[in-house]
């Protein structure tokens, strides 16, 4: 477990270290560290894991709360070998964090207004405590998107924005698929990771690190702060101060948005103050329902064009070979004319969607679309 | 033990040897000859474990084989590809299917009507309506159900805007309902003791109520902003309707109130299963549908904080919230009644635990769910697999974990529609290529043969072993 909690940085930095070499064997190894792990301690996690969730269901009465992955750390850490009831009584007789977190409901969290603790406290991973971070979260979805996000394509030349993660490519590091989703669905409640529905198809999601979306924001909020007055622009304040710590979903309703937005202390809320979050894309308005919003990413448009185009490019590219297969060595010199992400993202995608599988051959593996 | 061991591994009557190299194979993958059977079996005997234990264990094994039949086919009398199957409630042994060029046809699942020279069981078609039947649907038919009481009555529902009820013995129209558009969906309750509706899902947006025993429409029940696919009764409350539409929307229906009172939504997450109630939790009544929509649909600009004064059964109408980002294709209940599961036209399969509402987080691997109409899913009658119609194979997954436990191939073009028989864990499947297909756990070998069966099983003689269960 120790190593399991010491991971994610280092394997990080060894990542970054390495720059633009043999990715490809590096991602493989780290699905192969990771198998093994999973093959080794699979019997105990998997126990420990079932304890903390059943104790997560019987903590609040809400189905689902971000007390949950605290609770996850602490049960994995402990090995798995403990008592369901026991562990209860041990989570309960540690107060501080279940108290600060049941103001996940929206509503508790905008009454409580500025006596809210700030976003960081309710991480435990900001504060002055920052040392525990590592060993709090030993999360596999959390060191592949770390890894992912040191490994984002150098595109900020072209495009403002800070790296964004498709959930398909977490697939292709982390093999189990229900894992990725719940460890996902933790993180986004602890406030690590924030999730973006892409407009691109049915089932797409975009992650970024929560702080790096606060990053965008800011940088939205210096944009508009030379266009418009300012008491239009304290609206980001509050969009930073509620609505992101208040609500992690990827969609929000007019009316809680509303709610979120004014608070104790706070001018009332204007339809210009909407209009300008939303001229600074950081909502759109849902297509199916007028009257909610999606959260998204200021500048992503040509990063998404590129997903989309680049995602096509690939798949014909594959699909008029005479096998519809080729091998990742050969496939990775190749460059992709309709989008600037470049291949290594675009195949991780591709193989974290389903869309094709790795076969590996004694000349190195091969990339090859799935048949139905 | 030795006895077992021949009901098994073969008696002396052999076949190919291949044939046992298969059975010892997928049994063993089944885990049914892993060391511990034989302990089971023990138990089983000392009768220190329960029957209904060992039953489950061996059904269990039987369903990790499940395989396209090698001694059992439907010969299929549809001239058109198979859209809907369903076998009946009562005994589970009539199977009826639907086809796109508006026949139907009832199959005997137990008593083939004869047997091929190499011993496969054909069975034949009981009997088929097709155009030249009068009162015959006119276009495809999309859905069939057979009335959950008894099989003397079938219910079908057809893209010629009608939903038509049969006499089973008389093969004739008993009562005819007009929808104003396609008709999609048809579900009978299996649970029902109070009423005899049938719920409706058509190219309309109101789900229709038909009530055979007054021959007209009950309800209309209006939520969905789009046609409706999929429409399933639930198993635990014979009042309680769930219909998918096209707008991705999985709504819940009480009939005994207006509206809807719960719409599914996918960004509500539980993690997989639901701990069971602790003794000192008090059951309190679900929170009243106003409270619970606070928050939800259009408000006023101005007046943000003023409670909604919409009746509970209006506010859900005005409700978006989606379970699927396309069109929902299918659901289907576990056997248990606690679970729902949901294809839809994003290429997601879900499962919802049907108390809470919750998305409960498990990742199908699903790869296909393109589609123009409602398919259908099947579940192990044990509620620990699914199978998903997916282009011209059947994928099978795990409930719990949704790891993809096997790809059934034997259809030449797309499937439809899967269903269960229960009993034997059998499941049949039809496709665009007009075949109803089988799949069940390979054939145990054959220990005795029809000459030995009339000897003594004593026989003293250790070369003719005849042994055989009482």
């Amino acid at each position: 477990m120790k190593g399991l909690s010491a991971g994610p940085g280092q394997r990080g930095k060894r990542a970054t270290a390495g720059g633009g070499g043999p990715d490809f064997n590096k991602f493989l190894k780290l699905t192969q560290e990771h198998q093994a792990r999973e093959r080794s301690s699979s019997g105990t996690q998997q126990e420990a894991r079932g304890t903390s969730l059943h104790d997560l269901h019987e903590q609040g009465g809400v189905p689902f709360d971000g007390t949950s992955s605290s609770n996850i750390g602490s049960a994995r850490q402990s090995g798995g070998a403990t008592q369901p009831e026991k562990q209860g009584r041990g989570f309960e007789a540690t107060p501080d964090v279940s108290s600060t977190h049941s103001q996940n409901d929206a509503a508790a969290c905008c009454d409580a207004g500025a006596s809210a603790p700030q976003p960081g406290a309710m991480l435990g991973g900001h504060g002055e405590d920052g040392s525990t971070e590592l060993q709090e979260q030993p999360s596999d979805v959390l060191a592949a998107i770390q890894l992912l996000h040191s490994q984002f394509p150098k595109v900020r030349k072209k495009v403002d924005v800070l790296p964004v993660i498709l959930r398909t490519q977490v697939y292709s590091i982390v093999k189990n698929r229900t894992d990725v989703d719940r460890e996902a669905e933790v993180l986004k409640h602890r406030r690590r990771i924030r999730l973006f529905k892409l407009v691109t198809s049915g089932d797409d999601y975009a992650i970024m690190l929560w702080d790096d979306y606060t990053a965008q924001v800011r940088q939205a909020q210096a944009q508009a702060a030379s266009k418009s007055p300012p008491e239009h622009v304290v609206v980001f304040d509050w969009f930073l101060e509620s609505v992101l710590p208040g609500h992690v979903e990827v969609g929000i309703s007019h009316a809680l948005l509303w709610r979120l937005l004014s608070g104790p202390g706070r001018p009332p809320v204007r339809e210009y103050h909407v209009s300008l979050l939303l001229q600074a894309g950081l909502l759109v308005r849902q297509l199916a329902d007028s009257t909610a919003f999606w959260f998204a990413i200021p500048n992503v448009g040509l990063l998404v064009k590129s997903v989309v185009q680049g995602r096509k490019e690939l798949i014909g590219y594959l699909s008029r070979r005479k096998y519809r297969e080729m091998l990742h060595t050969e496939l990775s010199r190749k460059n992709l004319r309709y989008s600037i992400l470049g291949m290594r993202f675009h195949l991780r995608d591709l193989l974290g969607s389903g869309k094709a599988f790795t076969v590996s051959t004694t000349v190195g593996p091969l990339i090859r679309l799935a048949r139905d | 033990m030795r006895a077992m061991c021949l009901v098994f591994w073969g008696g002396r009557n052999a076949k190919h040897p291949a044939f046992y190299y298969k059975v010892r194979f997928q049994a063993a993958q089944g885990a049914l000859l892993k060391g511990p059977m034989w302990k089971h079996l023990q138990d089983r005997q000392t009768g220190s474990e329960k029957p209904q234990v060992t039953a489950a264990r061996i059904a269990k094994s039987r369903l990790l084989a499940l395989d396209l039949s090698t001694s059992k086919e439907i010969s299929s009398g549809h001239r058109s590809g198979v859209t809907s199957l369903q076998v009946d409630n009562t005994e589970q042994r009539y199977l009826l299917s639907g086809a796109s060029d508006g026949s139907l046809a009832v199959h005997d699942t137990q008593v083939p009507t004869k047997y091929e020279q190499d011993g496969t069981a054909v069975h034949e078609r009981l009997f088929k309506i097709d155009k030249r039947t009068e009162g015959a649907h006119q276009y495809a038919v999309s859905s069939v159900s057979w009335y959950p009481i008894d099989t003397g009555l079938f219910v079908s529902g057809s893209f010629d805007d009608t939903v038509k009820c049969w006499d089973t013995n008389t093969l004739q129209v008993e009562m005819t309902f007009s929808l104003p558009a396609k008709v999609f969906a048809v579900a009978m309750s299996p649970v029902a003791v109070t009423h005899t509706l049938i719920a409706v899902g058509s190219g309309d947006t109101r789900v229709r109520l038909c009530d055979v025993s007054s021959g007209g429409f009950a309800h209309s029940l209006a939520g969905h902003r789009d046609a409706v696919w999929a429409v399933t009764w639930s198993l635990s409350s014979e009042f309680v309707l769930m219909t998918g539409g096209c707008d991705g929307a999985i709504r819940f229906w009480d009939i005994r109130r207006a509206g809807c009172f719960k719409v599914l939504d996918q960004h509500k997450t539980q993690m997989g299963r639901r701990p069971p109630p602790r003794p000192q939790d008090t059951r309190t009544d679900p929170p009243n549908a106003l409270q619970q929509r606070e928050g939800r649909g259009p408000k006023r600009r101005g007046a943000p904080d003023r409670p909604q004064l919409l009746h509970p059964g209006m506010a859900s109408a005005l409700d978006r919230t989606s379970a699927h980002d396309a069109p929902v294709t299918s659901l289907q209940g576990t056997p248990d009644g606690q679970y729902l599961f949901s294809t839809g036209a994003d290429s997601r399969l879900r499962l919802w635990d049907i108390e809470t509402g919750n998305n409960t987080l498990v990742n199908y691997r699903t790869t296909r769910g393109k589609a123009n109409r409602g398919t259908q899913i099947a579940v192990s009658p044990d509620s620990s697999h699914v199978y998903q119609p997916s282009g011209s194979v059947i994928q099978a997954f795990d409930v719990w974990s949704g790891e993809p436990h096997a790809t059934l191939r034997g259809h030449f073009e797309g499937v439809n529609c899967c269903t269960f028989q229960a009993h034997d864990q059998e499941m049949y499947s039809g496709g665009n290529d007009r075949q109803i297909l089988v799949w069940e756990p390979p054939a145990p070998a054959k220990v005795l043969e029809d000459e030995h069966a009339d000897q003594d099983n004593w026989s003293d003689d250790e070369g003719k072993l005849d042994y055989g269960f009482p």
